[in-house]
């Protein structure tokens, strides 16, 4: 039942890093020219801002997967990506499927697999961002993914959340048997804190034991980045060009005795661009080492 | 006059290729995928036709040929260049009217663009010295600030913009793209 090449991400907990990390893994994969596809399952909506697009309201995500319509894709949103944007309105489709579902049609995993298989040979690689609640949705997209990307933080709370995807793992494994972690990603870490990020490493590793690697590579912390990132609808690796333009606008301003435009507030986001690429890089290795598997089997 | 004595700026523009250390890490899908529920031709959403270039086809022609490990000479690259925002509005403004790719765009933008103007963007400014200090060094047009577009170019097409790029004395990939697209949409003074 899976659909190939298809990556859920997934956290119980809010705040993770979900949709960071789904945007600039999708930006830099499209980057290193693999056609990529970005679907925002969640009503949030996060996904538009972090890639500079106007929020929608999700009506259109919305009735694709009720009617069974094409999905609405967006193209090329930057070379190779595109996405099928979220927003407020996908919140009711756990309601509007769970009805439908109780008079005997379909579920949303169902619709969801429909849509995506009529597109994914288009795709070599396919994000799916997830909501930190929202049960029906979730287990959607764990129902078609043929694996999982969990980033956590390294609070406790954020670890509680690990326990309830592997829950949600469980159960998507009964109908989609393809499932398989990814792995575990620590986002958002103190950069220089390496005693900090091993303790942590072990309490993951007590909580998934063996059945998922934790990733090598992890995304740094770097508030301002992320405010940038949103304020102005860029990647990281955007904001890494971005950020060097703006020093030296900067710079200019205040040889020639002016006081520089309000401009970002990082100054050098090239330590979270590299973070990222190695979380790409880390990946797409995995999704290999995946299929292989799994055609093995 | 030879590139040499300037520095490159290549990694300012396009700092340190992000992506390329990627390519061939997960190899393109095999154009076949059997899953279940597979569609009916008629429902799969292609491409827009009019997206339908030499470039496009090229690339879905070495996909669908399925030959995975090696990058051929026909592989699409990815080349960045930032473009400053009234001259990226532009571009997709007229993407979207056109359906072309910015390859395509970029290709019609130079055939376009009066070659005496492109030439004098990147002539150097005569030096300056102020009073009895050290002459500031010649400046040239360097590319502005901007948001990061990829064009993907053939090994070909690439290959002929560095061309272009040594030719007209450019100090790189992404301020020749900037500055021919600046020109063609008319935009180079709004920056
Ligand atoms: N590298 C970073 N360092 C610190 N904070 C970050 C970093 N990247 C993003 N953030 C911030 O972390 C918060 C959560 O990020 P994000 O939206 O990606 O998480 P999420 O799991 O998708 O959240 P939600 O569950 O609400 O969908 C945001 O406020 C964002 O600005
Ligand atoms: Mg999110």
């Amino acid at each position: 039942m899976a659909i190939t090449r298809t990556v859920a991400v997934a956290q119980g907990k809010g705040g993770v890093g979900k949709t960071s990390v789904t945007t600039n893994v999708a930006g830099l994969a499209a980057l290193a020219g693999l056609r990529t596809l970005v679907v925002d399952c969640d009503p949030q909506g996060n996904v538009a801002r972090d890639l500079g697009l106007e929020p929608g309201t999700g009506s259109p995500l919305l009735s694709a997967l009720v009617s069974g319509s094409p999905l609405p894709i967006t193209r090329a949103v930057r070379a190779g990506l595109d996405v099928v944007e979220g927003g407020p309105e996908v919140a009711d489709l756990s309601g509007l499927m769970y009805a439908r579902s109780a008079r005997g049609g379909g579920n949303l995993a169902q619709s969801l697999h429909a849509s995506l298989a009529a597109v994914a040979d288009d795709y070599d690689l396919i994000l799916i961002d997830t909501p930190p609640g929202e049960k029906v949705l979730v287990e959607a997209a764990l129902g078609v993914a043929a694996a999982v990307l969990i980033p956590t933080r390294a609070d406790d709370a954020s670890l509680d959340g690990l326990a309830r995807v592997a829950e949600r793992f469980v159960v998507a494994r009964e109908t989609n048997p393809e499932l398989r972690l990814a792995g575990v990603l620590l986002f958002a870490v103190g950069a220089r804190s390496r005693r900090l990020e091993s303790s942590v490493r072990r309490s993951i590793q007590s909580i998934v034991g063996n059945a998922a690697p934790i990733f090598e590579a992890r995304v740094r912390h770097l508030e301002s980045a992320a405010v940038d990132s949103r304020r102005a609808g860029m990647l990281a690796h955007e904001l890494e060009g971005a950020a060097i333009e703006d020093r030296r606008a900067r710079l200019a301003a205040l040889r020639a005795g002016k006081a520089p435009a309000d401009g970002l507030l990082v100054r050098n986001a090239e330590g979270l661009a590299s973070d990222y690429e190695a979380v790409t890089r880390e990946l797409l290795t995995r999704l290999a080492q995946i299929e292989e598997e799994v055609g093995a089997a | 006059m030879s590139t040499a004595r300037h520095p490159n700026l290549e990694d300012a523009f396009a700092p340190s290729g992000r992506g390329a250390g990627l390519e061939g890490l997960l190899q393109p899908r095999r154009a076949t995928q059997t899953t279940p529920t597979a569609p009916e031709p008629g429902e799969v959403m292609g491409e827009p036709a009019a997206a339908d270039t030499p470039l496009e086809r090229n690339k879905r022609t070495r996909r669908a040929a399925g030959n995975t490990t090696q990058a051929s000479s026909g592989q699409a690259l990815n080349v960045a260049a930032y473009l400053p925002p009234a001259t990226l509005a532009a571009a997709q403004r007229e993407k979207q009217a056109t359906g072309e790719q910015y390859a395509d765009l970029l290709a019609r933008a130079f055939d376009d663009v009066d070659e005496q103007a492109l030439r004098a963007t990147f002539a150097p400014q005569p030096a300056t010295s102020s009073g009895a200090g050290m002459p500031r060094r010649a400046v040239r047009a360097r590319g502005a600030a901007g948001i990061q577009r990829q064009f993907r170019l053939t090994a070909e097409q690439r290959d002929w913009l560095d061309e272009q790029v040594r030719a007209y004395d450019a100090p790189s990939r992404s301020a020749f793209i900037a500055t021919v697209l600046g020109l063609h949409f008319r935009t180079l003074t709004q920056q």
